[in-house]
């Protein structure tokens, strides 16, 4: 669904993308790892076209779309969950909510607010609530369920569980599971490279922005290099 | 363009009230004269009105695009003299015009935001500061060249001065208060209630976020600009009846706007509504408290102090 063949990006003349290759499936959840600066929210900010990749091709259902500006990504289908989230802060959460379906059609937009109501009852409960005053987690499940208004086919998830209680973090990711269980395809990206392992299907190692390794997520966990570097074990 | 909890918002209402109360009690004692207050009063609210809807453009463009608009003001004169030349030669009603100049200044904001400034964004603040004050005096002085230097006028024929507490209105100046006050609603209705209106918001709120849910961020800098403008241009066509018009009258107002804009809290729309009619106030009862002085300094130290006690505004939220 997602391929990119040999992107190099970067800030500024400042090349931070080598030669990135990396593909995913119909269904799949990928996980991207690696250490702080390795390149991976780069890499999502070079696929939602916040930049332009300097070398290589990107591929999102059969159209090239490097170059493409990030609110016709959008369209295409394939959406960000950024760090940091890029809530709306002083809008209500129904608000936020509306506007992640603002591609689409009213119809389209009240079925899905049905939709991610049901998979985040606490959002509906909050509906009316500005989007700044709620906790970490609730913000997180906003950011996924405001992108999921936009009905990806692919959703990119950039460190969704960066600054969450444990507790919640389980919630996040199990939240991604039930995404793609409902036929979203899903690129993870994590420092928190052992729970983004254990809910993936395939995953790549980012270093010093190239693809240092990649393989099944059950076969990684396993692999001593990966549990030396990442695992901490 | 912030949501605050109520309480909070009556409470900061009520310092603004309390002081508004000390100052109307000063200017009693200060002139001795009931109807010289409830004069001023009067004045001061209904030229704050339309302090209120030209700043309410401004701080439109402000809060969404993060420029300071110095062609504000010029653009607002536009407006006059297209009154003035709509009503003196084709014989319209002054305030029939509005239906040409409010669009027309929409669609020059379009224009100015889709051909030059936009071009200017993401760089930086100096870059559009000097392009909006160079379009800014590009406008006076094509104003200046193309009708010259001397002041014109529009007359209403039906204008009446109006009577409430002691105090004179002009009708003309009632109908540009009333006109603010309507088109204020509408913009913030449109803000509030409609899905274009949350878009606007929305990238106010974060640009980046804005993108990543499909809108497209230029395509609503442009309609802000532009809507901005329409503010200024309505402003400009419901004051003409009763300020001299000439290329630099826009220039006041937009200073004026400044103010209210710092004072009600940068891109606060509702603060700058309030804003405007404190402002309109304080000029109008500076003069009653300091008669030898310039009504503007009322408004200037004003200016000063919120700058030093409150610098995000009345209605502003801390950053």
């Amino acid at each position: 669904m997602l391929t990119l063949d040999g992107v190099s990006a970067g800030y500024r003349g400042l090349r931070t993308l080598h030669d990135v290759s990396l593909t995913v499936a119909d269904g799949e959840i990928v996980a991207l790892v690696g250490a702080n600066g390795a390149g991976k929210t780069t890499t999502l900010r070079t696929i939602s076209g916040f930049l332009r990749p300097t070398a290589g091709r990107i591929r999102f259902a059969d159209r090239d779309i490097a170059g493409t500006r990030p609110s016709d990504i959008v369209r295409a289908g394939l959406v960000q969950v950024p760090e940091g989230r890029d809530l709306f802060g002083p809008l209500t959460v129904v608000e936020n909510l509306e506007m992640g379906g603002y591609t689409q059609d009213a119809a389209t937009r009240a079925r899905s607010l049905r939709e991610v109501y049901e998979l985040f009852p606490i959002l509906a409960e909050r509906a009316k609530q500005p989007a700044e005053t709620m906790s970490g987690g609730q913000q997180q499940m906003l950011a996924i369920a405001r992108a999921l208004m936009a009905r990806p086919r692919l959703l990119m998830l950039d460190e969704p569980s960066v600054g969450l209680a444990p507790k919640l973090v389980g919630a996040v990711l199990d939240a991604v599971r039930r995404i793609r269980d409902h036929g979203v395809t899903v690129l993870l990206v994590e420092q928190n490279a052992a729970q983004a392992l254990s809910i993936c299907d395939r995953a790549y190692v980012l270093e010093s922005g190239a693809v240092a390794m990649s393989g099944r997520g059950t076969a990684m966990v396993k692999d001593p290099r990966v549990r030396r570097a990442y695992l901490g074990m | 363009m912030t949501r605050r909890a109520p309480l909070s918002l009556a409470a900061r209402l009520a310092v603004a009230a309390a002081v508004v109360a000390v100052v109307l009690v000063l200017a009693y004692a200060r002139s001795g004269s009931g109807i010289v207050v409830s004069q001023a009063v009067l004045t001061g609210l209904l030229l704050g009105g339309v302090y209120g809807l030209v700043a309410m453009g401004l701080t439109l463009i402000f809060g969404v695009l993060d420029i300071v608009n110095f062609a504000h003001g010029a653009l607002m004169t536009v407006a006059m003299y297209g009154t003035v030349l709509l009503a003196s030669h084709a014989g319209l009603d002054p305030y029939l015009t509005l239906l040409v100049t409010a669009p027309a200044l929409f669609g020059i904001g379009m224009a100015l935001q889709s051909g030059l400034i936009n071009r200017t964004m993401g760089s930086s603040l100096a870059n559009q500061l000097l392009l909006t004050l160079g379009i800014g005096l590009l406008i006076e002085n094509v104003l200046l060249l193309s009708f010259g230097s001397e002041p014109r006028s529009v007359a209403v024929g039906y204008a009446a001065p109006l009577r409430a507490f002691g105090a004179v209105a002009d009708l003309t100046r009632v109908i540009a208060f009333l006109g603010a006050l309507g088109l204020a609603a509408l913009l913030y209705l449109l803000l509030q209630r409609t899905r274009v209106g949350t878009a606007i918001r929305a990238v106010a709120a974060n640009p980046d976020g804005a993108q990543l849910v499909g809108i497209d961020v230029r395509r609503m800098y442009v309609l802000t600009f532009a809507l901005g403008t329409a503010c200024a241009g309505a402003a400009g066509t419901l004051v003409a009846p009763f300020v001299t018009v000439e290329a630099t009258t826009g220039e006041l107002f937009n200073i004026i706007a400044f103010v209210v804009v710092v004072l009600g809290g940068m891109g606060n729309v509702v603060g700058a509504l309030v804003g405007g009619l404190l402002i309109g106030l304080t000029e109008q009862l500076g003069g009653v408290l300091l008669p030898e002085q310039s009504p503007l300094l009322a408004v200037f130290v004003v200016f000063v102090l919120v700058l030093f006690l409150r610098p995000q505004g009345l209605f502003g939220r801390s950053s």
